[in-house]
């Protein structure tokens, strides 16, 4: 699977694809952003129709969620906007996506904790090996509210929530403008041995790591690996993932680095890996 | 991907229509329907219908510590995730080693009951309830149900809306074909809440008339469910090795966007055309070929009449057809699992139920719903959830 690489740098800002006046007026700000997000990088590779979409998010459309909620404990009333309840639900952003650019292909949205992005990279998998020839979008998205912050640093005190969102356009065969690849995605209880082999097996010279590993995952990789984290100026959130792919495809195409590396994040006893090639 | 028989072993069930598989069967032979103002949950609006599971929180606690026997599991505290457990454990029966098997499951509220306990006390001044909000995110019943079979396989969650458990089966299917899962436990759990409530009430899409009348003229919205259902897939050969014999088979499915409005239907149902039209493609077989359909049928004026309309473009004459939503209510994320679960029960029974019975078709169409219980034999089904988003799902199960 190919990670549709940059054709033009300028075409961000003057690609084909805008979004039409006023769409993302009464959108909340995780709606806007991922539509921003996705319209980006559809003009950057020059992509003008995709064949799915395939999107994460760990907490939806908290804005959203938070004042229907509101509404609904507040005072009795018998008119409700329907509004925050329509946007609330977790596939909004990929439903909005789909209705903009008439996407009438699959359309499906994990939730997972920090995993959610490694199912849709893996559903994204199954597609393009069935249907080469396709092209497919995937993204994660994670939006912050006070809130919501305030929650997660109540029942997990030093914990700072933070938001974000990457979007990619995806193929099953190489084209132009092409600098990587994911040769491998999972995401289970993997042991240490496990781990060490696929390190083997893929040739792996570096790994990134989403979230902050435990001091022994760190002491098992040191030997001959580079190990690094990749740095979330805003706090901990579900798109994190994604965010340490973009991360990684960039220092591919600025020749930083050029051997397959892998992307490995934790969540209790359960790992997440994505192994990222040159092409 | 090989062209090997996915079959399905294994059936959960917790729903309006029984507590488990043995009693949603019964009942759906009886022609019992299952809605009714609410008993055991105290959410208010009395002057609704409802899908409701008869067991309060305290007692499906109690029936899945009975399912876990000397396992030390930590139970949940949010509904949903308690009827994820108690369905996904009676689907697997605890009879067999869990550790490869894949969880793929699907839920829209989550915890939300939690949530707005937490909401309400907030409001009072009273913040102490933070730990509430833990069970928020829609995966995490997910990783209750797999840590308590055992599995250390991956496992995910499908949220979109209301075609979201309908979505997991075909991703367990995929993953099956490839050789990517030996096993997969696919299904989802959706829970009452006034989130669902208010909200299907904001958009008016609620019969506030009493029991939902799908495919009539006199249809006015839905009753909303609760529910929790399970499915365990494996590949035939696997199945049979192990002496394990399919309950049915999936066929096949299709995902795809009607790409026309974020809640609404486009007139001509292109949406649901396309999944029902991919969906037996998928399953290599013709219209002709299909026997029953449980239709998505959620009695609101835009469902009913677009969902006819594709139906009526992709099978000319529209198989026989019934909404079961009539008898458990809309279930939304669970909907597709359990309308799996309640269509392999049709066609092992020989059965198809009367989900509400009319005698005039939605004006400008023919195709009615079965009006009175029929017993036959059923080969292959097709059943229908749609959801927001215009996220559109089909899949094709075939008796074994």
């Amino acid at each position: 699977m190919f990670i549709r690489g940059t054709l033009s740098e300028d075409a961000e800002k003057a690609g084909p694809l805008a979004l039409p006046p006023g769409a993302d007026r009464r959108m909340a700000k995780i709606q806007r952003a991922t539509c921003q997000s996705m319209y980006a990088a559809l003009n950057k590779t020059g992509t003008t129709s995709l064949d799915a979409i395939y999107s994460a998010t760990a907490l939806g459309c908290l804005e959203d969620t938070e004042r229907f909620l509101d509404e609904i404990t507040g005072p009795s009333t018998s008119l409700r906007s329907p509004l925050p309840f329509m946007r609330s639900t977790h596939n909004t952003m990929a439903g909005q996506l789909a209705l903009l650019l008439k996407v009438h292909g699959p359309n499906i949205t994990y939730s997972q904790s920090l995993f959610g992005f490694h199912a849709v990279l893996l559903n994204a998998l199954l597609h393009l090996e069935e249907e080469p020839s396709h092209t497919v979008a995937a993204f994660a998205a994670d939006e912050r509210t006070d809130l919501a912050n305030a929650l997660v640093q109540a029942n997990a005190p030093g914990t700072v929530l933070g938001e974000g969102v990457a979007s990619f356009i995806l193929g099953g065969t190489a084209k132009a403008g092409d600098v990587v690849r994911i040769t491998r995605v999972e995401q289970r209880m993997i042991t240490d041995a496990e781990l060490e082999n696929i390190i083997e097996e893929e040739r792996i010279s570096s790994v990134f790591f989403a979230t902050w590993p435990s001091d022994a995952m760190i002491q098992k990789l040191t030997s001959n690996i580079l190990v690094e984290r990749y740095e979330v100026a805003t706090g901990n959130h579900g798109a994190q993932t994604a965010l340490a792919l973009g991360n990684v495809v960039d220092r591919f195409a600025s020749h930083a680095i050029s051997d397959p590396c892998m992307i490995l994040d934790q969540v209790g006893e359960r790992s997440g890996i994505i192994v990222v090639a040159p092409c | 991907m090989n062209s090997e028989r996915i079959a399905i072993t294994g059936m959960g069930a917790i729903c309006a229509l029984g507590n488990d598989v043995d009693a949603l069967t019964r009942n759906l032979i009886a022609g019992t329907r299952g809605i009714k103002p609410l008993a055991h949950l105290d959410l208010g609006f009395p002057e609704l219908h409802f899908g409701e599971v008869a067991l309060s929180n305290a007692e499906l606690s109690l029936r899945v510590k009975e399912l876990l026997g000397d396992m030390d599991a930590p139970l949940p505290r949010s509904r949903t995730a308690l009827l994820a457990l108690f369905a996904a454990l009676c689907a697997t029966r605890k009879t067999l080693d869990e550790q490869d098997t894949v969880v793929i499951s699907a839920s829209t509220v989550g915890g939300m009951d939690l949530t707005e306990r937490l909401f309400t006390d907030r409001r009072a001044g009273d913040m102490a309830q933070a730990r509430d909000a833990a069970e928020h995110p829609v995966g995490s019943h997910t990783s209750f149900v797999a840590d308590a079979i055992g599995s250390k396989a991956m496992h995910t969650t499908i949220s979109t809306a209301c075609s979201s458990s309908a979505n997991a089966m075909i991703l367990g299917a995929q993953l099956l074909r490839t050789g990517r899962a030996k096993r997969v436990l696919a299904g989802g759990s959706d829970a009452l809440c006034r989130f669902t409530i208010e909200g299907f009430m904001s958009l008016s899409a609620m019969d506030t008339t009493g029991v939902t009348k799908p495919f009539s003229n006199e249809r006015n919205g839905m009753n909303l469910g609760e529910a929790a259902a399970y499915l365990v897939m494996e590949r035939e050969a696997d199945a049979l090795e192990a002496g394990r014999q399919p309950l049915a088979y999936f066929a096949g499915g299709a995902n795809r966007n009607d790409a026309h409005h974020q809640t609404a239907t486009s007139p001509e149902g292109k949406g649901p055309y396309l999944a029902m039209h991919d969906a037996l493609a998928v399953a290599g077989l013709g219209p002709d070929e299909v026997d029953h359909i449980n239709a998505h049928g959620t009695g609101t004026d835009n469902n009913d009449v677009t969902e006819l309309a594709a139906m009526e473009r992709l099978f000319g004459k529209v198989p026989q057809y019934t909404t079961t939503k009539a008898l458990t209510g809309h279930t939304l994320a669970a909907a597709g699992a359990l309308e799996a679960v309640i269509s392999i029960i049709c066609m092992r029974e020989g059965i198809l139920p009367v989900g509400h019975a009319t005698d005039e078709a939605i004006t400008g169409h023919t195709a009615m719903p079965v009006a009175q219980t029929i017993r036959r034999p059923l080969r292959n089904v097709l059943s229908n959830s749609f959801g927001f988003g215009g996220n559109d799902t089909a899949i094709v199960l075939m008796a074994s």
